[in-house]
């Protein structure tokens, strides 16, 4: 007989809700002290947006499922789950990767924050100049135009 | 107003390699200053060392007088000339380097010139004044080569309790007129000069050509004593420690037949006994050694001439790549499958005497590769790239 799962309901700031079993939870560390402190059926989390929020839900249960199956996480699983966080970031646009970022960084999911990271990495790694890198994180140089210059001078090197 | 934290994209900052992020000082002052800071400059070292299971680097020490050092990235054919301050045509001081890189970090010496710690990843580096030992073989000139003194190498690595990177030479002392019967000088970076290490003195002898080996905070050589023993030195308190070992190599055979090495944060020996080529490793616990690999070396001999009685200097363990040789044979196929998780890691090597290839030895297929060939390569160290600098 399969025990009953504990559910538990989240809901977005824009009050969009999600009903998801406690495991799924306790992959947020942020989430499981909050149900642990405060057993109420219901949590909202005002940090975060019902799109961004069906992400998170989506990833967390992926990798629920995979780690209660695998049981010794033999390493078909482990291949199959890292072609699935492949295709989980593929389809993404850089916006929501930072949303996602963001949720991840608040909610303290460690292994969804490096996943996220590395996509960025990946992209940043990829930018030809730090010109394109203020453009992709909207970042504005706070350099004046000769100390620029000077500080490409100093690391011309690994521009070649 | 910018997209991310800047906490979040240290986080993405940390998974960047050393040369991009070099290139990316020119974002801003605020990145600039992250790249320069110690303690961002360590996450990122830890996540190149322990990230997505990456080979080291090789560093290239050169013997030639054109050029210095050149690094070369295991798998690709090509090797890389880092330009140093001290490259002249045809008149370049060729330098040694010590055993062991510690965090992308190399220190460079010179018998008889002031060395250089250097970091090959971001082209850093920073002059060591003369030691004692240095100033007093230069004053002595010809008189201090017939006195057979032996060859003594510094070592290098770091503090792990404070962070602080050490290069240390240690000497037998008697022959030259110094009155103990080892002599220890530890350089300090905050003075910049070394110092007498006079807390703790070496009991023992050390065996004159050893180089001393960086694993865990200490740095360790063998003592020229009947009995193989293993001198420790904690970079931390200072003081010197023997450690009483029974080893399955002999202590006092030709003392080029052994070697000692860091592999995988492990203390390992490579010892000569031709056709075998045997790599130990110490477990500190029960102070025993256990064999890692031993390597045929009958067939890298027939390839071309190397030596016999001098061991082989281990630099790496390597993560097995897929075996391209690999029988397309689905019962090994399968078996491979389930070895996978416990296969062991390959060694990449090298002989230092003749300097020329450099070879992985994948303990499930024979013979080894040579992955790398030219006509002296010079001394070779392994190292993470890092942004360090001290």
């Amino acid at each position: 007989m399969e025990n009953e799962k504990k559910m538990i309901t989240l809901k977005s700031s824009d009050d969009v809700t999600f009903e998801v079993e406690e495991a799924v939870v306790l992959e947020s560390q942020f989430l499981s002290h909050l149900v642990q402190d405060c057993p109420a059926p219901e949590h909202k989390i005002k940090e975060v947006t019902g799109k961004i929020l069906s992400k998170v839900v989506e990833y967390c249960e992926k990798h629920v499922v995979v780690v209660v199956d695998g049981g010794d996480s033999s390493s078909s699983s482990g291949d199959d789950l890292k072609k699935w966080d492949d295709k989980f970031i593929k389809e993404m646009d850089l916006s929501t990767v930072y949303d996602l970022i963001a949720a991840a960084n608040y909610l303290n999911i460690q292994a969804l924050l490096d996943l996220m990271c590395q996509r960025v990495a990946d992209v940043i790694t990829a930018c030809k100049d730090h010109k394109e890198i203020r453009e992709t994180l909207g970042i504005v140089s706070d350099y004046t135009a000769e100390e620029e210059a000077e500080v490409l001078k100093e690391n011309e090197w690994a521009f070649d | 107003m910018e997209w991310l934290p800047h906490d979040v994209v240290e986080h993405i900052m940390e998974r960047l390699p050393v040369r991009s992020l070099m290139r990316f000082k020119c974002v801003s002052k605020q990145w600039k200053s992250t790249i320069e800071s110690r303690s961002f400059q360590e996450r990122q070292l830890k996540h190149q060392q322990s990230g997505g299971g990456r080979d080291p680097d090789v560093l290239m020490v050169s013997a030639s007088t054109d050029e210095s050092l050149r690094t070369l990235v295991l798998g690709s054919s090509s090797s890389v000339k880092i330009p140093t301050p001290w490259d002249k045509e045809k008149a370049t001081t060729s330098y040694l380097v010590s055993n062991n890189s510690c965090d992308g970090l190399v220190c460079l010496y010179h018998p008889f010139k002031s060395g250089y710690v250097v970091n090959p990843a971001t082209r850093w580096h920073r002059p060591l004044p003369l030691c004692q030992l240095q100033q007093l073989m230069i004053s002595q000139g010809k008189a201090y080569f017939e006195k057979d003194h032996g060859i003594f190498k510094p070592g290098f690595g770091k503090d792990i309790i404070s962070s602080t990177y050490k290069p240390v030479w240690l000497y037998n002392s008697l022959e030259i007129g110094l009155e103990n019967a080892t002599t220890c000088e530890v350089f300090d970076l905050s003075t910049n000069a070394w110092r007498y290490v006079t807390t703790s003195s070496a009991p023992y002898r050390v065996v004159g050509v050893a180089d001393s080996v960086f694993v865990d905070g200490s740095l360790h050589w063998f003592t020229d004593c009947e009995e193989t023993k293993i001198l420790a030195f904690d970079l931390h308190t200072e003081v010197f420690q023997v450690i009483s070992c029974k080893a399955p190599f002999p202590a006092n055979s030709h003392p080029y037949a052994i070697v000692l090495c860091n592999l995988d944060n492990c203390l390992c020996v490579s010892h000569m006994k031709w056709p075998d080529q045997v790599i130990w490793s110490f477990n500190s616990g029960n102070k025993t050694w256990d064999k890692l690999y031993s390597i045929d070396l009958v067939m890298t001999s027939m390839l071309y001439n190397s030596p016999k009685l001098c061991a082989f200097r281990p630099l790496a363990l390597l993560n097995a790549k897929k075996n391209k040789k690999k029988k397309d044979n689905k019962m090994i196929l399968k078996k491979d499958k389930m070895m996978k998780k416990q296969k062991k890691k390959n060694l990449l090597f090298y002989d230092s005497m003749r300097s020329r290839y450099l070879m992985i030895h994948d303990p499930e297929t024979d013979p080894d590769d040579f992955t790398f060939a030219a006509d002296c390569m010079g001394f070779l160290v392994c190292y993470f790239q890092s942004l360090i600098s001290i």
